[in-house]
């Protein structure tokens, strides 16, 4: 047992946070949270200084560290910035995938280009229909003999107009019982013919990000583009999960530690009744929930970081993390708000921002319903 | 009787007006302490600042010669190191500036005699020198004495001590002998540099909004630009704005940067750096905006306001419209 | 270009509460944000664009204890070629001479060409530690630095003035330059510069190995003595304007006004 990072790991997070405070301007955040764009310039930054694909293999443009690191990366990133941050942390979204199981030209043509900010990656797996249960796919892909051809549409697809490839869970055997034992992942290209992606409107947070519909209307890639096995998409995405959600987890980390600094520095300077806020109880009864909850969810989370880096695979111990940690951004940004009082519900002031940016991590990766019943799933069996 | 010796800092043909603070510190060293002032004029052409000083102090050491027409560190040890032996002065005052900043502490090294820099206060304890440093930032003062009592190499903060006003004391003036120095040099002076003129001249501005670090980022500064405008104010800035390119040179207040007289100074998240400060000494109202109740830029100010400066800078904005 | 960097991990003090110990000897700072000295990082960057110009090594050096063992992997992170830690045991409480006469022992045994350090620290401001180790070295030096350019066997540097002035010296090598901010614009820290240094030894030399004797450092070997820390008088305060920012606004406004400004 030794919860002491290493060196190496405290410089990461050090130069992480070094960037952050030199790069995530506020003013900046707010302009891309109003128009809804992605901080390009920013993240080109990020991606040059190694900080994105930063567990990718070095072989692969990569900086050949583990989940733990990319969530050590992600943490200050978002502390400092909750749009910021988590627009950089999905930049790479689902290359993972490719990473883990696709092949060696695969990873070639992907990976380095992710890392050095080249490109950037989308996952394909919600439809409209298929939320929570992607374990029967709308959207085909039917292979023919020069190559895939796909048909469907896919929803809330972070990156969706911005993504230079896809990489899209398609259902390949119509016939497969239980259908997800008929998926398979396979990668589409930017400007692929019937390719079509457009913006799903307005959202509540992480306004930094693009979330679009995704649609493939007759698209054609080669047979080459198959990621993985066939057949064992669904198994790879469930795979893949397991450290998208450390990650996701650790972006919930980052929003809550974000939020309640500045809810700290504030109630230490707020003087109401004669005193500061920090000194009447409430605020502090507050302050010391807050701290909890959040140094618990870290402790979570880079356990299931870590384990995952032991090669061991725990949905269980990912879906807690995921659980824990985006409730506690929840509660955490809702009681930064609240100790603000009304400047907190001001954009000016950032935790208003951040408490938007919570949200979603309770919904995307599995809502926190979804992480329940997986764990509760694994804890049932294995009885 | 102990004396105390005043370094004399000029360049390009002027006495630099922190040395007639250091001459408003030894009187008081003269009074209360009964140590005896002179002052040391280094340089080439230099009788007419000897002259100036002789009025201030019944005696000024003048040290003529070609080599020592430009400073340089090493030929002003040389100097000061033989005075130093041969007179022992008790105490050596500098001003804490790129002057003394260069000369006094391999001074100290050379001599072996202890160097205190930037000092904001000097006082004799019994026989002892004691000084007051202000250290973290303005935050906290550092009272130092001295292991050794064999004397003492002191710079001092500019604005520490109000400036003497001239005087009529009929001084002598002393040719002290220029020391052979141990050439070759190891130093050249080439020659000054004058800061690239900039567009604006804040020295003639009647009104400056003033940033500083608080400003956070580039993004920042039109905003800052638009409330200048918006107010009739020419914007200024502190040195960290210039040293990240946000500013140009031409806009800093303080010791590196520009001189200003104002009738109004508004300053906005701004600690209050001595080496700023010494940049508006001779301004009109000073109102100063910082959300931090202990920074050093209220014990200079006029008027405090502690909010942040953004929140601040948006009222104004709305409140000129009105 | 053989270049020795003396760096120094200090606190941040300008945005935060600055807090007496109670025995009025030091500060507190467990909640004091700590980082490399902000001069010195600007001295790091330079060296490394030297290097980067006219080859050679970079060496950084501290006076510490582990725990600022971070700041020089960082500089080895940003370009650095070797660090080293002198242990900060025996110069616990030590005046800038102790300090100097620790680097001392690093600068003389090795054959640098240049030392940088920065032109002062931001917790103590003494600014005394490079113009004092180049006194003991008798090498030449330059305080508040603002431009280097290397020439054979010299160095060409500018030193900031008062008023926007600057002067130019040559100086002969081996020389000890303090670097002035805003010299250059350093560099972040790459994940790529974390790895290359992951496995660097960072050797921790004892005073012995400086050439020191035992209680020649530290707070009992001081020329300056601390006596006691305080915070200052009050003195004259400004008359605090309260209120909404609006109101706030508005009585700045009224000075404003007042001083002939906005019509
Ligand atoms: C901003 C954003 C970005 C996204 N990015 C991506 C992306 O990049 N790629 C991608 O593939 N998807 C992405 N998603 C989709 C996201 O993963 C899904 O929204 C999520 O999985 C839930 O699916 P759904 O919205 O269809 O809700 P539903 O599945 O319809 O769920 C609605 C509610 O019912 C509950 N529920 C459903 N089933 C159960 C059950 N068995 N037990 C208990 N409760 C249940 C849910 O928890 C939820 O509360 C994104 C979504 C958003 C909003
Ligand atoms: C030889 C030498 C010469 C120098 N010459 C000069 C010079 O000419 N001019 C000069 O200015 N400096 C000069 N300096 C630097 C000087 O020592 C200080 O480092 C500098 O003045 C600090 O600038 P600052 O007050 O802007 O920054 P800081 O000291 O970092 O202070 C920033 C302040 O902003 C406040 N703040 C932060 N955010 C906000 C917010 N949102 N709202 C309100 N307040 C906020 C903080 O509380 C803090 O007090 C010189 C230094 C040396 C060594």
């Amino acid at each position: 047992m030794d919860f002491e990072l290493t060196k190496e790991q405290k410089d990461i997070k050090q130069a992480a946070r070094e960037f952050a405070e030199g790069e995530f301007d506020k003013d900046l955040a707010i302009k891309h949270d109003k128009e809804h764009s992605f901080p390009r310039s920013v993240w080109k930054k990020a991606c040059e200084l190694g900080f994105v694909g930063i567990h990718f293999p070095e072989e692969f443009g990569g900086q050949g560290l583990g989940v733990f690191e990319n969530v050590l990366v992600v943490e200050e990133f978002c502390r400092k910035d909750s749009g910021f941050g988590t627009a950089l942390a999905l930049s790479d979204f689902a290359s993972e995938i490719v990473m883990r199981h696709g092949s060696r030209d695969q990873k070639a043509k992907y990976l380095p280009a992710v890392s050095s900010g080249a490109m950037i990656s989308a996952g394909c797996f919600t439809e409209p229909n298929h939320g929570s249960d992607i374990t029967g796919m709308d959207t085909a892909a039917v292979k023919e003999k020069d190559g895939w051809s796909i048909n469907g549409t896919k929803t809330f697809i972070t990156n969706g107009t911005i993504a230079d490839f896809y990489i899209v869970l398609c259902q390949t055997d119509q016939a497969a019982k239980p259908s997800y034992r008929g998926q398979s992942l396979i990668i589409v290209p930017k400007g692929a013919s019937g390719l079509d992606a457009a913006e799903v409107g307005d959202k509540m947070g992480i306004r930094m990000t693009s979330t679009a519909e995704v649609s493939f209307s007759g698209v054609k890639v080669p047979l080459e583009n198959l990621v993985g096995e066939e057949g064992k998409g669904f198994y790879h995405v469930l795979e893949f999960f397991d450290e998208s959600r450390a990650e996701i987890a650790s972006t919930a980390v980052g929003i809550a530690q974000g939020a309640f600094d500045r809810a700290l520095e504030y109630s230490k300077q707020r003087q109401q009744f004669g005193q500061r806020l920090a000194d009447f109880q409430a605020t502090q009864h507050k302050l010391a929930d807050m701290a909890t909850w959040i140094e618990a969810a870290r402790l979570l989370t880079y356990k299931a970081a870590w384990n995952f880096d032991q090669g061991r695979i725990d949905p269980k111990l990912t879906s807690m993390a995921k659980l824990y940690a985006g409730r506690t951004a929840v509660l955490v940004t809702d009681e930064a708000v609240q100790i603000l009082g009304g400047y907190g519900y001001i954009l000016e002031n950032e935790v208003e921002r951040y408490y938007r940016d919570a949200k979603i991590t309770e919904i995307y990766e599995g809502t926190k319903e979804i992480q329940k019943n997986t764990i509760a799933g694994a804890l049932i069996k294995k009885k | 009787m102990a004396k105390v010796f005043i370094v004399a800092e000029h360049r390009q043909g002027a006495i630099r007006d922190a040395t007639y603070e250091l001459v408003t510190l030894a009187r008081e060293l003269e009074s209360k302490f009964a140590l005896e002032p002179a002052a040391v004029v280094i340089g080439h052409g230099v009788r007419p600042f000897a002259e100036v000083l002789s009025r201030h102090v019944n005696e000024t050491i003048m040290v003529e010669n070609e080599a020592l027409a430009d400073f340089r560190y090493e030929t002003y040890a040389a100097v000061l190191r033989d005075i130093i032996m041969k007179e022992t002065p008790l105490v050596v005052l500098c001003p804490q500036s790129a002057f003394g900043m260069e000369l006094f502490p391999r001074l100290s090294a050379e001599t072996g005699r202890p160097c205190a820099t930037d000092c904001v206060q000097v006082e004799m304890d019994g026989p002892s020198l004691v000084v007051v440093r202000s250290i973290y930032n303005g935050k906290i003062n550092s009272r130092l004495a001295f292991a050794s009592s064999g004397g003492y190499l002191i710079t001092v903060r500019a604005g520490s001590y109000a400036p003497a006003a001239e005087a009529d004391k009929a001084g002598t003036i002393r040719d002290y002998p220029c020391p052979a120095f141990g050439e070759p040099f190891k130093t050249e002076f080439l020659g000054y540099r004058e800061a690239a003129a900039g567009t604006v001249d804040i020295s003639q501005a009647p009104f400056l909004l003033s940033i500083g670090r608080g400003i956070k980022d580039t993004e920042n500064i039109p905003k800052a630009e638009e409330l200048a405008a918006k107010l009739g104010a020419v914007l200024s800035c502190s040195r960290p704005v210039v040293d990240k390119k946000w500013l140009g040179k031409e806009r800093q207040v303080g010791t590196s940067g520009r001189t200003v007289k104002p009738k109004l100074y508004l300053a906005m998240g701004i600690s209050g750096a001595f080496q700023h400060l010494a940049g508006i000494k001779g301004s009109g109202t000073f109102i100063a905006v910082n959300r931090d109740p202990k920074a050093p830029i209220f014990r200079a100010a006029d008027y405090g306001v502690v909010e942040d400066m953004f929140k601040i800078m948006d009222a104004l904005k709305e409140q000129i419209g009105t | 270009m053989e270049i020795l960097v003396c760096v120094k991990k200090v606190p941040d003090t300008a945005d935060a509460e600055v807090i007496l110990r109670p025995d009025g000897k030091g500060i507190k700072e467990d909640d004091l944000a700590f980082g490399i000295n902000e001069w010195d990082n600007y001295a790091v960057e330079e060296a490394i664009r030297i290097k980067e110009a006219h080859g050679g090594r970079v060496t950084v050096v501290t006076i510490g204890v582990s725990d600022s063992e971070d700041v020089l992997r960082r500089c080895l992170a940003m370009g650095a070629d070797d660090a080293i830690m002198i242990d900060g045991g025996p110069f616990a409480g030590s005046d800038p001479y102790g300090i100097a006469r620790g680097l001392r022992g690093i600068a003389a045994a090795r054959a640098y060409d240049l030392v940088l350090a920065g032109a002062q620290a931001g917790d103590d401001g003494f600014g005394m530690v490079g113009p004092v180790l180049a006194g003991y070295l008798g090498w030449s030096h330059a305080t508040l630095v603002t431009s280097v350019s290397v020439e054979d066997g010299k160095v060409a540097v500018t030193r900031e003035l008062e008023g926007g002035l600057e002067e130019r010296l040559r100086l002969a090598l081996p020389a000890v330059l303090t670097v002035q901010t805003g010299i250059n614009e350093p560099r972040y820290v790459s994940i790529m510069g974390i790895r290359k240094v992951r496995s660097k030894e960072i050797p921790v030399l004892d005073l012995a190995k400086v050439g020191l004797a035992a209680g020649s450092v530290g707070e009992n070997a001081n020329v300056l003595r601390r006596i006691a820390l305080s915070v200052p008088p009050a003195g004259k305060e400004a008359e605090m304007i309260k209120g909404t920012p609006a109101e706030i606004a508005r009585k700045i406004l009224d000075i404003v006004r007042e001083r002939g400004g906005v019509g």
